[in-house]
């Protein structure tokens, strides 16, 4: 848990304070995302938490413990902490810059190599191939990856992240972005990051503190944040497009269609007519693992031919998507592949349901018409 | 006298004057490491920052002054034999090392020195396990210039009494002996290549493993 209270930093030679009067409140468990545009004081405001800034006024704990009444060498050690330019020593091999802060805290050898392969695992770099490489014969992403695993090493309960995944290309930001958010489900640490992308913050945080000239702003869930910005300011910030930032954020499974029957592949005929005479008209086939198979439309069959070895006619969907990807990446696949059903599916390829484009469509205008400002978005 | 060969100065005479040279430039290069890397790392600490310009610009200053000069100060000050001459070499070769340790220390990127601070690590082991293994290579640099310095230096401390190689150039130019000029010049250059290269060596095998980017 992280609370920020009055806090301040004032600059001699500036005018103004760089951070005033700071309130924040990070959850036990969860990730708050600072974000603002450059200069706003989100990346001052992270360094106090450490004290490789040191506040001028006000408070600040880090569970429940004042910092200001801690040594600051051993404050750190209890918080992972990853930068921007990630700020690997050069001269540490892999194994060497994750098993830093063990190797600080007096780990014992063998602890210490049993949890900096663990945790090269876990960011996905395998330890035989990795761990006696230096960071210069590393990529962009690498180097991310073992700043975070470094970070964790020796389990602090808080993080503190300044834009750690800023300085690689978008593909490999997004799926770093993924992973730590899935390494992040079963942590369950208490996160302060800061970026100054607004779709990384939708993306990363369950709450977002967005900053300007050193105030915060607006603190709140996403949700909020995008259908009821507290004022311009937010509402510019977070863009013209909030409408397609919403469907960023959701997950498919918030209107997953399950209603659609579902037949496994040696279903008698019989089942199939009767389905027909209800008016069905797509039928979902899966296998005796319920993974998904196909689908038929039982329409033209029935009309045309009879059910008979109606396997002969199972179609396959040209595209599906993981449960857990958003509605945007659903809407995506719709549009390249020119189809308005999309079925999603687990890791191991069990089938969980439908998404339908109409349904996306009247889930985004009923939510606006709650928070009414739909006329604004038209606009 | 005259008859005598190059090659009898070389293995009757020279060695004893290798030795010597090699003594005054070993313990010179060895007290002059010692002043100047602490020296350096002290103007880069945070309370001492503010001087390190102007303490470099100091001893750039003494580093203009023609090396026959320096060691004409030293005879003044000191009188003649191997101590005014050892003090003489170790300050004409305090600039490179304290420079470059400076340098070195300061073109480290910040993120990895924040980064180390970030993890919890001291002042004292952000020094020890971060800055000077990072800064070591541009100190060995200041070291080799440092040596090559000395080395040439030794020789013309022989006029303050130093001995070494300096001596058989000397007594060369003072005796109309050039055999003995020219073996002690040769062999003056000969110990400043082996200097430079042996830290030049030095460096890429400490540094092989990694960049510094």
């Amino acid at each position: 848990m992280i609370r920020l209270k009055n806090v301040s930093k004032y600059y001699k030679k500036k005018e103004g304070a760089a951070v005033s009067n700071l309130n924040l409140h990070v959850e036990e468990g969860k990730i708050c995302v600072m974000v603002g545009p450059s200069g706003c004081g989100k990346t001052t405001t992270l360094k106090m938490i450490n004290r490789i800034i040191e506040p001028s006024d006000g408070n600040i704990y880090v569970n429940d413990k004042n910092v200001m009444e801690q040594n600051p060498n051993e404050l750190r050690l209890k918080i992972g902490y990853v930068i921007q330019k990630i700020g690997l020593f050069p001269h540490y091999t892999v194994y060497e810059n994750v098993a830093t802060v063990p190797k600080l805290l007096g780990w014992k050898e063998e602890k210490i190599r049993n949890r900096a392969n663990e945790l090269l695992k876990i960011v996905g770099l395998s330890p035989q191939e990795y761990a006696k490489k230096y960071p210069n014969q590393l990529s962009g992403g690498q180097k991310q990856r073992v700043g975070v695993a470094r970070a964790m090493a020796a389990n602090p309960p808080v993080m503190l992240m300044d834009e750690p995944f800023g300085a690689v290309d978008p593909i490999t930001r997004n799926q770093l972005q993924n992973e730590f958010l899935k390494i992040q489900k079963k942590m369950k640490k208490t996160i302060c990051f800061v970026t100054h992308d607004i779709d990384e913050a939708i993306k990363m945080g369950d709450k977002i503190a967005i900053m300007c000239d050193g105030k915060l702003v607006q603190y709140d869930t996403p949700e909020n944040i995008l259908f009821s910005p507290k004022n311009e300011f937010v509402e510019e910030f977070v863009g013209s497009d909030r409408a397609l930032k919403v469907l960023n954020l959701l997950k498919v499974d918030t209107i997953l269609d399950t209603s659609l029957p579902k037949i496994s592949i040696d279903t008698d005929s019989d089942v199939l007519k009767k389905l027909a005479l209800k008016g069905q008209d797509h039928v979902v086939v899966l296998d005796d693992e319920e993974k998904l198979v196909g689908y038929i439309k039982l329409r033209k069959i029935v009309e045309r031919r009879s059910l008979e070895k109606w396997d002969k006619y199972i179609k396959r969907y040209v595209s599906t998507i993981d449960e857990d990807s958003s509605l945007k990446n659903a809407m995506v696949s719709m549009l390249q592949f020119d189809v308005f059903n999309i079925p999603v599916i687990s890791e191991n390829g069990v089938y969980k349901g439908i998404v339908n484009f109409n349904m996306i469509k009247s889930y985004i205008s009923e939510e606006y018409e709650t928070n009414n400002i739909v006329d604004k978005v038209v606009g | 006298m005259e008859t005598i060969s190059i090659f009898d100065i070389l293995t009757k005479e020279a060695p004893e004057h290798i030795l010597q040279h090699l003594k005054l430039v070993l313990i010179s290069l060895n007290i002059a490491i010692l002043i100047a890397v602490p020296t350096g790392v002290l103007l880069t600490r945070k309370s001492f920052k503010k001087y390190s310009s102007k303490v470099i610009a100091v001893l750039n200053t003494a580093q203009g002054v023609p090396s026959l000069a320096i060691v004409a100060i030293f005879l003044n000050i000191l009188g003649i034999g191997i101590v005014p001459s050892i003090v003489a070499l170790t300050l004409y070769g305090l600039l490179p090392i304290a420079q470059n340790t400076v340098a070195g220390i300061n073109n480290i990127n910040y993120e990895v020195i924040e980064a180390a601070k970030g993890v919890g690590m001291s002042d004292k082991q952000v020094l020890y396990k971060i800055e000077l293994p990072l800064a070591l290579p541009i100190i060995i640099a200041g070291i080799q210039t440092s040596s090559v310095l000395i080395v040439g230096t030794a020789a013309i401390a022989e006029l303050i009494g130093a001995g070494g190689l300096g001596r058989m150039i000397f007594l060369g130019i003072t005796h109309f002996l050039p055999k003995y000029t020219l073996v002690g010049a040769l062999l003056c250059a000969v110990m400043a290549i082996i200097f430079d290269q042996f830290f030049r060596i030095l460096n890429i095998k400490l540094t092989r493993n990694y960049k510094q980017t």
